[in-house]
């Protein structure tokens, strides 16, 4: 019986695994790309993430040159304000966005969520309805915005938060390819091995006493 | 080939290599009934040979100082050649590991496997569970992300809750530290491992001194072919077990690189959401939680209010284990020819075991998780407590002459 | 063993066949780890081509910039260092760089470039085992090598000499004359060394 649950199981995850091969959106990772390093990179950094790491990205080096400005190609971004000025302003450095959309429950949804998720509150302060009491201020203005503004940014939201899933791991398209491979070349392994197993055994019901 | 036969007979003369062969694949009689759940001896042996090659290539490029550890982990998942693959065939090896231990337990339990005269395999087993669990908390502590920190705080505190000079002992320092971090380095990467190689080894060698059980859980010694001396229901280990088990493997190896590809994280189960985060002592995440594995006996703890007793009933759900072969009275070893009274005994204590895993993941202050995992925690000990009763007056079906397959 | 009668080349083919794509599997999935071990993003980028500004050095000097964490010396010879090196030839084991290791555009007396003979671009390590060598680029006793002493360096670990080309006396424990990296001027003022994709 456990041979059947294990066999379906098996199945349902490589047909989950074919199925969930999702293309990354490129020209929103793209987008992503300059709004993180024009707008984010003001108060975080990616220390993981270098210049040069954005001409994978499909970045022309142009437009890596105009982001990174002073810094070289091999730098990794930094935050502009240095951390003790945003310690001072904020009373909590401002974390580090290369992991983000991993180490969050639901992670680039969580992001979009978040940036989309202020609104005025009841005393007139403006808070986030996913992290009460951030100190992050509204850095897209959705609270005060209108209803096509709100779609703009709404967009945006998406669009930080595909880079930023790019960013936590770049090699996730290129792992799938090949985990597809990998997967069709075991699957073959395991039928031979299955066969020849038969092979194998068939010799114990000659031998039968 | 006469070079190759001469050459073997130059290593025979100096070394039993075509005696051990004999004795242990090619003549080597095992049950010709063995089912699904016998891969998972095989399939321990290979995650352990994949944790120590992974190992050692992470190793190359792991910095075992507070101050790198974290940043040594990404240099590998981005820097160096298929790092990343190294880093997810680890990570998922430390899961799958217990997948594979927990699975081969559960046959144990099922066929009788630490009854007479078995029990030094299952106690050598044991003995491997309880390495296995201290080598995957010292490796936890290494990649020094929030979770690493907290878990090992958490737990190192509990041994403060008994004896705070063994902390303090355990720790190096007044807190997790770099001390702590250098230590648990080195027994993760030798210490254990060693021991590891060489319970294995034994257990093993204690397994072919008395032959494997099976699912009827009878004695196929008992039932020899007069002329040979060759068990009747016996057959031997090579071919017949080798190719299965390699047709095993790459079953199992569907599942473990389907999940290293697709979705090594597993939902945050395998590789946890706050271990993205760099260690800050200052800052306790709002949810700590062991790794998967550890959570039913997490929920043990959690469940009883005195800290010192949870403490101690912890510790005695892991090693009650041990005791199984002198606890169980019952006449017949398989699950097969038990009565219902065994049986249903037996399912609740899985069923349990199962849902104080789950409780271990949930947040305490849930109304639900204390409640249940005091009741499953009565279960689970109720199943080894009462299991002298019970297994005694357990009417049990009459076992069969032969294997039945 | 008992061998089944009942097909051979049918079985011998599965077998086979399975072994093969086993070991092919094998032969995979140990790649990835044997190419972890190559040169990581990191080290390449560490590795990758410096740029040097040479503006500054000047007839007779010498500047030293680091390169995949070896020396590599630029130096500016005077025309009396350059006449000096087709007297050389006698002294020297490999005068014609055969058995040296340097760029093609190198190989010559000069050790250099078609377009700046002058300028010496070498790596400061000897090629005996190791050690760095001193400057005693003035020719005579000045420096302590005697009154013949063509002009060069003196490796001080085991006693090698090397002409103002890196050119390896005879009977030195040193086999070979100093490594000429690739290099390549970027403009007469600077200078790429480790990549030579535009030629020199």
């Amino acid at each position: 019986m456990l041979k059947t649950v294990y066999w379906i199981s098996t199945l349902c995850l490589t047909l989950f695994a074919g199925t969930a091969h999702a293309s990354a959106d490129l020209p929103s990772i793209q987008r992503g790309a300059h709004i993180v390093a024009e707008v984010c990179n003001g108060c975080h950094s990616l220390k993981y993430i270098k210049y040069k790491d954005l001409l994978s990205i499909g970045l022309t080096k142009d437009e890596v040159n105009a982001l990174r400005g002073e810094n070289g190609l091999g730098d990794s971004l930094k935050a502009q304000m240095p951390p003790d000025a945003a310690l001072a302003m904020f009373n909590v450095v401002p974390p580090d966005l290369s992991l983000m959309a991993e180490a969050r429950e639901g992670g680039p949804h969580y992001i979009v969520e978040l940036l989309t998720g202020f609104a005025p509150g009841a005393d007139g302060q403006t808070t986030n309805r996913v992290f009460p009491g951030i100190k992050m201020p509204d850095i897209f203005g959705i609270a005060q915005a209108d209803p096509a503004a709100r779609k703009e940014i709404e967009q945006k939201a998406k669009d930080v938060a595909a880079f930023l899933e790019w960013a936590a791991d770049p090699q996730a398209e290129a792992r799938k390819q090949m985990g597809m491979g990998v997967l069709i070349y075991v699957a073959i392994l395991t039928i031979l091995f299955y066969l020849l197993k038969k092979k194998i055994w068939r010799r114990l019901k000659k031998l039968e006493r | 080939m006469k070079t190759a036969e001469r050459l073997l007979g130059w290593i025979d003369a100096r070394f039993p290599l075509t005696t051990v062969w004999r004795e242990h694949l090619s003549e080597y009689y095992a049950p010709k009934n063995f089912n699904f759940w016998y891969y998972f001896g095989s399939l321990a042996m290979l995650v352990l040979v994949i944790q120590i090659v992974t190992g050692i290539f992470l190793t190359m490029n792991y910095k075992p100082d507070a101050r790198f550890a974290f940043a040594s982990v990404e240099y590998i998942m981005r820097d160096v050649d298929y790092g990343w693959l190294i880093r997810y065939m680890h990570s998922t090896g430390a899961s799958m590991f217990f997948v594979v231990v927990y699975l081969h337990m559960m046959r144990g339990l099922l066929y009788g496997s630490y009854q007479k005269p078995r029990e030094l395999i299952w106690i050598l087993g044991m003995a491997i569970y309880l390495c296995l669990m201290a080598e995957a908390f010292f490796g936890y502590l290494l990649p020094w992300g929030q979770m690493s920190y907290w878990g090992a705080q958490v737990i190192v505190s509990l041994i403060d809750a008994i004896s705070p000079p063994v902390a303090l002992w355990v720790r190096g320092d007044y807190v997790i530290a770099d001390a702590t971090l250098n230590r648990f380095f080195a027994f993760h990467v030798i210490a254990l491992p060693l021991v590891l190689a060489l319970l294995v080894f034994l257990h093993i060698v204690a397994l072919h001194q008395v032959g494997s059980n099976n699912p009827d859980g009878i004695e196929i010694k008992e039932k020899k072919d007069p002329q040979t001396g060759i068990p009747l229901d016996g057959i031997p280990f090579h071919p017949y077990y080798t190719v299965k088990d390699i047709m095993g493997v790459v079953g199992f190896l569907i599942v473990y690189f389907g999940i290293i590809f697709f979705s090594p994280e597993m939902g945050g189960y395998f590789l946890e959401e706050n271990n993205f985060i760099p260690a800050d002592p200052l800052k306790t995440p709002p949810h700590i939680a062991p790794v998967w594995y550890f959570t039913p006996f997490y929920a043990i703890l959690r469940a009883i209010p005195q800290k010192q007793v949870g403490v101690i009933a912890m510790g005695v759900a892991v090693v009650i284990f041990f005791l199984l072969p002198w606890l169980d009275r019952g006449i017949v070893k398989s699950i097969r020819y038990r009565g219902t009274l065994y049986k249903t005994a037996l399912g609740l204590f899985v069923a349990a075991f199962l849902v104080l895993g789950y409780m271990g993941t949930q947040d305490p202050n849930l109304w639900y998780v204390n409640p249940i995992s005091r009741v499953c925690a009565v279960v689970y000990f109720g199943f080894f407590i009462l299991m002298p009763l019970y297994s005694r007056l357990d009417k049990t079906k009459p076992v069969p002459e032969r294997v039945t397959g | 063993m008992s061998e089944a009668q009942s097909d051979p080349g049918r079985r011998k083919f599965l077998v086979g066949a399975t072994v093969v794509v086993g070991a092919a599997g094998v032969a995979a999935a140990a790649t990835p780890f044997v190419l972890s071990m190559l040169p990581s993003a990191r080290a390449k980028a560490a590795g990758a081509p410096v740029e040097v500004d040479i503006s500054k050095v000047e007839s007779g000097m010498m500047i030293t910039q680091e390169w995949r964490g070896q020396p590599v010396w630029v130096i500016n010879r005077t025309p009396e260092m350059l006449a000096q090196l087709a007297k050389n030839a006698d002294l020297l084991r490999d005068p014609n760089s055969e058995d040296s290791s340097q760029p093609d555009y190198c190989k010559n007396i000069n050790r250099a470039t078609a377009k700046h003979p002058n300028l010496l671009v070498v790596v400061g390590i000897c090629t005996h085992l190791g050690c760095s060598p001193v400057d005693k680029m003035k020719a005579g006793d000045s420096g302590g090598m005697g009154s013949d002493w063509p002009g060069g360096f003196f490796c001080p670990c085991h006693g090698s000499k090397y002409d103002m080309s890196g050119r390896v006396f005879k009977s030195m424990p040193a086999p070979l004359n100093l490594r000429i990296p690739p290099y390549t001027f970027m403009t007469d003022s600077r200078l790429l060394i480790g990549d030579d994709k535009k030629g020199a």
